[in-house]
């Protein structure tokens, strides 16, 4: 077991203050969740880029980490989420473009395409609406909250938000979720 | 639609993103570094600290405090070569169960890093820890690390160990090393084979020693053990040292020497060996002028299951 996998992340961090390249080891050890769930968002080529762009702005910002937190995830997520909002226009054109069709349009071939419209059943067309629908703060907590599995009080911290505002914002997304959820009947098969 | 399923509904949407490979991630990386590497300091041990990554699996225990490291006065209690091959005899005649491929390996380990006068300390200072490793890896291990005594206030860490293919060989489990060869020659070449992954390019008997540090920074089933140290026992450069710790330990140490160090330092990698029943206690790499990194596992036992309150921590990053 690398020595790397033996320190909490703040060591590591603190150790990339005098040795900036054990930096890398904060990413080899995050960088593969962090594109996972951006990817999600916005598909693998901007992800490629929120990526590179969040572990270069965490690095920069090394020095303000607070070492009293061990785990770095939900930092690098705050610096993902802020990218991510570059992309605002693009996420919800896609999850627009999967409401309609069952299909995201950065599917590679027509295999993967096939089978993504073989999952769009009724319940995820109306879901992907949901999201696009949703104020970009408002979907920033939930999806940390449903994608990234963050707890409330680390959106909090990736946010640098009151966890009061946690809840309201996720409270308000999920209102909306639901909404549409309750209006579906999982049995049928969306149409549109 | 209730309170559970509005979130559950969403984890599923598009969950069949697959997570990137080290190929997609390259470029990042790659950028990453290169910024790193602009910011970099006159270097003092960071060629040590990333071979000792590499070497891995070693890093365990050592109490905390200073090591002496003096030569042995004369006359020589042994050489170095004898004192591996008192090493690999006191190795088969230690009992010890096998454990099944379904069992965990529990261990304790510390790990110290120490600087040297005026050198700055990049930790990670001190490391006490609890590992339960599976035994062909077949389910998560468990990491628990402890605030040291030394150093109450520092956090606690756990961590469920995964191990991820596609990050290329690891360390190997205990199943793989049981399963290995003990003959001499097909031995040598796993150990030189696993070494080139720390020191690649160098000379084989620099990559051996690397790849049985490696190896044996972890438990390893004792046929294998005992045939590493003889292997160990015929490198050219070998020498004995004798190491104590703060607990009045004196154990007898086989160092080799390289200029593997930060820009061609010198740096002394040690195993470091019970006085009288040569059982291995741990290691230490040293650049003199630098510092030092040492390292010991103990008490290993098996077990068939992970600790209860485990179910509660996050699985994460890769082995």
């Amino acid at each position: 077991m690398p020595l790397s996998t033996t320190l909490s992340d703040a060591d590591l961090i603190e150790r990339s203050w005098r040795d900036p390249e054990d930096f890398a080891l904060l990413f080899d050890r995050h960088a593969g969740h962090i594109h996972r769930y951006v990817a999600r968002r916005l598909g693998d080529d901007a992800a490629d880029d929120v990526v590179s762009e969040t572990f270069l702005a965490a690095f920069r910002q090394r020095r303000d980490y607070d070492t009293a937190r061990p785990e770095a995830l939900p930092w690098l997520y705050g610096f993902a989420t802020n990218f991510i909002r570059r992309h605002r226009r693009a996420e919800t054109h896609r999850y627009k473009a999967y409401a309609k069709v069952g299909v995201l349009p950065d599917a590679g071939d027509a295999a993967e395409q096939a089978l993504q419209r073989a999952s769009a059943h009724a319940v995820r067309r109306p879901l992907a609406q949901a999201l696009a629908s949703l104020k970009s703060r408002d979907r920033d907590v939930l999806l940390l909250v449903a994608w990234a599995d963050l707890t409330y009080e680390e959106v909090a911290n990736a946010l640098s938000i009151p966890i009061g505002t946690v809840r309201s914002r996720l409270n308000r997304a999920r209102t909306i979720v639901r909404d549409v959820l309750g209006s579906t009947d999982p049995t049928t098969e969306h149409t549109s | 639609m209730n309170e559970r399923t509005d979130l559950a509904e969403l984890r599923d949407l598009f969950a069949d993103q697959p997570h990137p490979t080290a190929e997609r991630l390259a470029p990042a990386r790659t950028a990453l570094l290169a910024e790193a590497r602009t910011k970099r300091r006159p270097r003092i041990r960071r060629a040590v600290l990333r071979r000792m990554s590499l070497a891995g699996g070693l890093v365990t225990a050592m109490a905390a405090g200073v090591i002496a490291v003096q030569t042995f006065g004369s006359p020589a209690p042994a050489s170095a070569a004898e004192v591996l091959r008192l090493a690999a005899e006191a190795a088969t005649a230690t009992p010890w169960p096998e454990p099944r491929d379904d069992q965990y390996l529990h261990y304790e380990r510390i790990a110290e890093t120490r600087s040297e006068n005026g050198v700055l300390n990049v930790g990670p200072r001190h490391i006490t820890g609890e590992i339960w490793m599976s035994v062909d890896a077949s389910r998560p291990g468990l990491l628990w690390h402890k605030p040291s005594t030394s150093r109450p206030q520092d956090p606690e860490y756990k961590e469920l160990l995964t191990r991820c293919p596609e990050r290329g060989p690891g360390r190997p489990t205990y199943a793989e090393i049981r399963a290995w060869p003990t003959d001499q020659e097909q031995l040598r070449h796993k150990l030189a084979e696993r070494g080139d992954q720390m020191v690649p390019g160098k000379d084989t008997a620099t990559r051996t020693w690397y790849g049985a540090l490696n190896i044996l920074g972890a438990p390893v089933p004792p046929e294998q053990q005992a045939a590493i140290f003889t292997i160990a026992s015929t490198l050219p450069g070998i020498e004995t040292e004798e190491l104590k710790d703060t607990t009045g330990r004196s154990g007898i140490a086989v160092t080799r020497v390289d200029n593997l160090g930060p820009g061609g330092a010198v740096s002394r990698e040690s195993l470091i060996f019970d006085k009288s029943s040569y059982v291995l206690l741990g290691g230490q790499e040293s650049v003199p002028g630098y510092g030092r990194e040492l390292w010991s596992i103990s008490r290993p036992q098996l077990t068939d299951v992970l600790p209860a309150w485990s179910k509660s921590v996050k699985r994460k990053g890769c082995v």
